[in-house]
């Protein structure tokens, strides 16, 4: 990644910098620059790095411009100053490796003008060679140090220790021999701390967080019932309960979904008397003038349908302006557009497949529904996971995760109706993923538990 | 007992939410950037410089999950390499109010290319509270562009429940049989 420079460290000196920008620095010149730059007092400097954005900057610069070394501008902007050269912001280790070079054919240049001539350092071309890349460099040092995460004793803090924020977990299992730097050069004096700040002396304030449940387990077991109904599992692909959907308001959800989304105009979809939903695909939003949490919406869904009951259109100019009117003073009644399409087909599979779908058939999770802003219910996460990682059908899936198959198939009717799936059977092979590691089970299922706890451990 | 340590990065442009999330979540009052910088330019005076967010989350006395924010004003692609080491995921946040979002999905999963192959990102889209537009499905067809697959969602990094989420989708992604 990063290329070599052919010479010694350049010796450099910070002038005016921000702290923000010190810190990136520091972090990189005890990283990945180790090598190119070296910070040392003014004095012994070859070249100043200053920060152009910084108020005293052009002070600092001017009082040390007699002195005919070269000077390293960080800015925003383009600066071109004599004897300078500029790297733009945002800084990157490509620009600042660079820079090193760039610094030594300004001092080069100089030379054949000015003398007394620069003493420019070389480091033998096999040793260069014999080098690993910087970035390995980089951590083989931070586990060289004798206590990497641990702030050293207060005693150890000279004044020209430059203090940075530099994290590296410790990785005991390995250690590569081949990545340990030099020992035969002296090592150079790398001014920056290396710690965890879970370590360190800066006061880490617990918070104490109250865990927050809105509605009671059994609400919410109720809720679930509704949506993934309470079937027991089945062993047979022959005896998974159906519905039709042509049967039912989904159907006209579904519709108006599609005009909605392919003419990119709001719909809006009658549901009773005086009841209605628009569906706005520009904003991706849905306005409901009856509560998808409530009875009424649930018994919409649940009962079978008249002909004619539901009707749809796009509404005129006019009668749009009027209905965002009212949408707009009713936000309470605003939902996700997707959200809305997703609660109706739960209520109406209620744990069922819709007719028509192959059961057999593998299927694969093309896009995770946006499951922050969705109605929940149990396993909902680990199926989309488990559906997005391989091709499966909603049998394999409930097996594989030992879960009760409603959970899957209601998944299966509700990703479908938002058409997250891939049907495609050509393209489902090249979306199968690698079989995840396990290693991490363990970890990964306490840390589950202590973030759905929401409080502190 | 030796301890265990694992790593969880957020990354994403300036104001998309990164200490607001680590803030949500973690153990302790999270280390800003920010605060620090600007204490520090007040008085100038030495003190201890964070170059990123840090939050924590201690699951016992021997497990501890680390939150790092990388730092949303420039560009650290040599602090990356190093944050990254032994870290578990990524939790990219886009600012939907951002002039282009997608140019930010470009440029972070790019930097993290390597990361994201070995690992597993989500994305967390804020501030659509604010501005609707691009809705989620532009955002997941613009990742299928580029190849990427990744759980996309609406979050408020303000949001306990939703950066919960985020965190769940990804454990989940990195294994589905993790029992909860
Ligand atoms: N309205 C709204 N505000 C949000 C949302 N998410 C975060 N914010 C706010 O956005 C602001 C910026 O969030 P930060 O957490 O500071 O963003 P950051 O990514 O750390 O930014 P930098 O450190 O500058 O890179 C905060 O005031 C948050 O409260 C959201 O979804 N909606
Ligand atoms: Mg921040």
């Amino acid at each position: 990644m990063l290329k070599h420079s052919k010479s010694g460290p350049l010796k450099v000196a910070l002038l005016a910098i921000s702290p923000h920008n010190r810190a990136i620095l520091e972090f990189f010149f005890s990283g990945a620059g180790r090598n190119l730059f070296r910070v040392v007092a003014e004095a012994e400097a070859d070249a100043f790095i200053l920060d152009f954005d910084h108020p005293d900057a052009k002070d600092d610069w001017q009082k040390r411009e007699a002195l005919h070394k070269p000077g390293v501008v960080l800015s925003v902007h383009q600066a071109e100053l004599p004897n300078c050269i500029w790297i733009p912001k945002p800084l990157t280790s490509r620009a600042l490796t660079d820079a090193v070079d760039r610094v030594y054919e300004l001092m080069a240049s100089r030379e054949v003008t000015h003398a007394p001539a620069v003493q420019r350092p070389v480091i033998s071309p096999t040793v260069v060679e014999l080098e690993p890349p910087l970035v390995k460099h980089a951590e083989a040092h931070f586990r060289d140090l004798a206590q990497p995460f641990g702030v050293p004793a207060r005693t150890e803090r000279s004044a020209k220790t430059l203090r940075s924020l530099v994290i590296s977990l410790p990785d005991e299992d390995e250690v590569d021999e081949a990545v340990v730097p030099h020992k035969a050069s002296p090592e150079p004096v790398v001014p920056t701390e290396v710690f965890d700040p879970a370590e360190a002396d800066i006061p880490l304030e617990e918070i104490d967080r109250p865990v927050a449940s809105v509605v009671s387990q059994e609400e919410a077991e109720r809720r679930w019932k509704a949506l993934c109904g309470e079937q027991d599992d089945v062993q047979t692909v022959a005896e998974v309960a159906l519905f039709t959907p042509e049967n039912y308001l989904l159907a006209s959800v579904l519709e108006a979904g599609r005009m909605a989304r392919d003419t990119q105009q709001t719909v809006y979809l009658t549901l009773a008397p005086q009841e209605f939903v628009l569906l706005m695909p520009k904003q991706g939003l849905a306005y409901s003038t009856i509560d998808t949490l409530s009875e009424e919406f649930r018994a919409l869904c649940n009962n079978p349908v008249q002909t004619g009951q539901f009707a749809l259109h796009i509404p005129s100019a006019t009668e749009l302006e009027q209905l965002e009117k009212q949408a707009e003073g009713d936000a309470d009644a605003l939902l996700d557009l997707e959200a809305f399409v997703w609660v109706s087909s739960l209520l109406t599979a209620r744990g069922r497949l819709g007719r028509g779908v192959d059961i057999a058939q593998k299927v694969s999770l093309k896009y995770w529904p946006n499951l922050t802003r969705l109605e929940s219910f149990p396993h909902a996460m680990r199926i989309a996971a488990l559906w997005n990682q391989r091709p499966a059908s909603a049998l394999d899936i409930a097996k594989a995760l030992d879960i009760p198959q409603r959970y899957v198939f209601a998944f299966h009717t509700a990703a479908n109706a938002l058409n997250l799936f891939e049907m495609d059977q050509n393209k489902l092979k090249s979306r199968e993923k690698e079989m995840p590691k396990q290693e991490n089970r363990g970890f990964f299922s306490r840390l589950l538990k202590r973030l759905l706890g929401g409080g502190t451990k | 007992m030796s301890m265990i340590n694992r790593k969880i990065i957020f990354t994403g442009p300036v104001g998309a939410g990164k200490t607001t999330a680590i803030a949500a979540i973690s153990d302790i009052k999270p280390i800003a950037t920010d605060e620090y910088a600007s204490d520090m330019t007040k008085s100038r005076k030495p003190q201890t410089t964070v170059a990123m967010d840090y939050g924590l989350i201690r699951l016992s006395d021997n497990e501890r999950v680390h939150l790092y924010g990388t730092p949303g004003q420039e560009r650290f692609d040599f602090m990356w390499d190093i944050l990254t080491k032994g870290g578990i995921g990524l939790i990219l946040l886009l600012d939907n109010t951002r002039k282009d979002p997608f140019q930010d999905i470009r440029f972070y999963t790019n930097a993290f290319r390597d990361f994201i192959e070995k690992q597993q990102m989500v994305v967390g889209v804020t501030r659509m509270d604010l501005q609707r537009r691009p809705g989620l499905p532009e955002y997941r067809q613009y990742l299928e562009s580029l190849s990427l697959q990744a759980p996309v969602f609406e979050v408020d990094a303000r949001s306990h429940k939703d950066i919960t989420m985020l965190l769940q989708a990804l454990l989940f992604s990195l294994d589905p049989g993790v029992i909860n």
